[in-house]
């Protein structure tokens, strides 16, 4: 059985591949391959980085913290069960 | 001080011990450390004040039932990971608030509704202090562009990217939380990734 050698490697692979292990710490030879694809073809290139773009947008949003009250709130209602126990 | 304390306490192991045995102190320290962490995963998951502070109370009404269930063999915090995330699955099934999510098969088809009632926080890390009204225009349309998008999500997959992605756990860790395996978590994280930046599309040149 015939296997494709890993630098010929097609943009929706190398789509697929980058979108699953986007931020792992990966060191194989098709890894090497697909990093080898990205710097030669915009089209792969500029989808990574709207990959990249979107977690940077989600992990930079904010998120309200937590109130003193909220806090009481949930030890008051711990305390509770406690007690029942 | 009491922050102190928590900081203090090299050995969490013997924490949790100690809760398990009943002191209530303990117990109430590790709430103390962890409320804040189990506080914003759950409003990233259900994008609202008011679930957040459900599934919080909730999650740790599990923890002190379950406490002496948890034998150690994970880290203390993949455990809170496990009951949190099984709190935010329970919710949407109990409030069937999740109608806009779609199969886990075909994400790129879901496209009507959404749990987004229009609240939350300001996107302050996104915002500049310095903001102009027409900035903050652009800031409030992204959040609620990004709030939608990722209710749009099935549960499942918006987890593995809150995991993942947003909360920056391991895919290995993520596997264990979800009780699922490694390909599973990547490949659920590939359909919310291309899913999201679909959504997004619009950002993405500016």
């Amino acid at each position: 059985m015939k296997t494709k050698p890993v630098n010929k490697l097609r943009c929706n692979e190398v789509a697929k591949y980058v979108c699953e292990n986007l931020d792992e710490q990966l060191n194989s030879r098709k890894c090497q391959a697909i990093k080898k694809h990205l710097q030669t073809c915009p089209k792969c290139s500029a989808q990574l980085n709207s990959l990249k773009k979107t977690v940077f947008l989600y992990r930079n949003c904010a998120t309200p913290l937590l109130t003193t009250t909220d806090h009481e709130k949930l030890m008051a209602g711990l305390s509770l069960l406690i007690k029942k126990k | 001080m009491e922050i102190k304390q928590i900081h203090n306490i090299e050995n969490e192991s013997e924490l949790v011990h100690k809760a398990q045995k009943g002191d209530q102190r303990a117990f109430s320290l590790l709430v103390k450390k962890y409320e804040s962490t189990v506080y914003s995963f759950a409003y990233k998951v259900c994008r609202n004040e008011e679930k957040a502070e459900e599934t919080l109370q909730d999650t740790f009404v599990n923890v002190y039932r379950k406490l002496d269930q948890f034998n150690g063999k994970a880290k203390f915090s993949t455990w809170l990971y496990q009951i949190v995330t099984n709190n935010c699955l329970m919710k949407r099934r109990k409030s069937k608030l999740d109608k806009s999510s779609i199969s886990l098969e075909s994400p790129d088809s879901a496209q009507e509704g959404s749990e987004h009632q229009g609240d939350g926080a300001p996107l302050q890390t996104l915002a500049s202090s310095k903001q102009t009204p027409q900035d903050e225009m652009v800031n409030k349309e992204l959040r609620e562009h990004l709030d939608n998008a990722i209710l749009k999500l099935p549960m499942e997959q918006r987890i593995v990217f809150i995991l993942r992605d947003v909360e920056g756990r391991s895919s290995e860790e993520v596997a264990k939380i979800l009780k699922v395996s490694v390909p599973a978590v990547k490949s659920r994280l590939r359909r919310a990734r291309v899913f999201l930046r679909k959504q997004l599309q619009e950002y993405m040149e500016v």
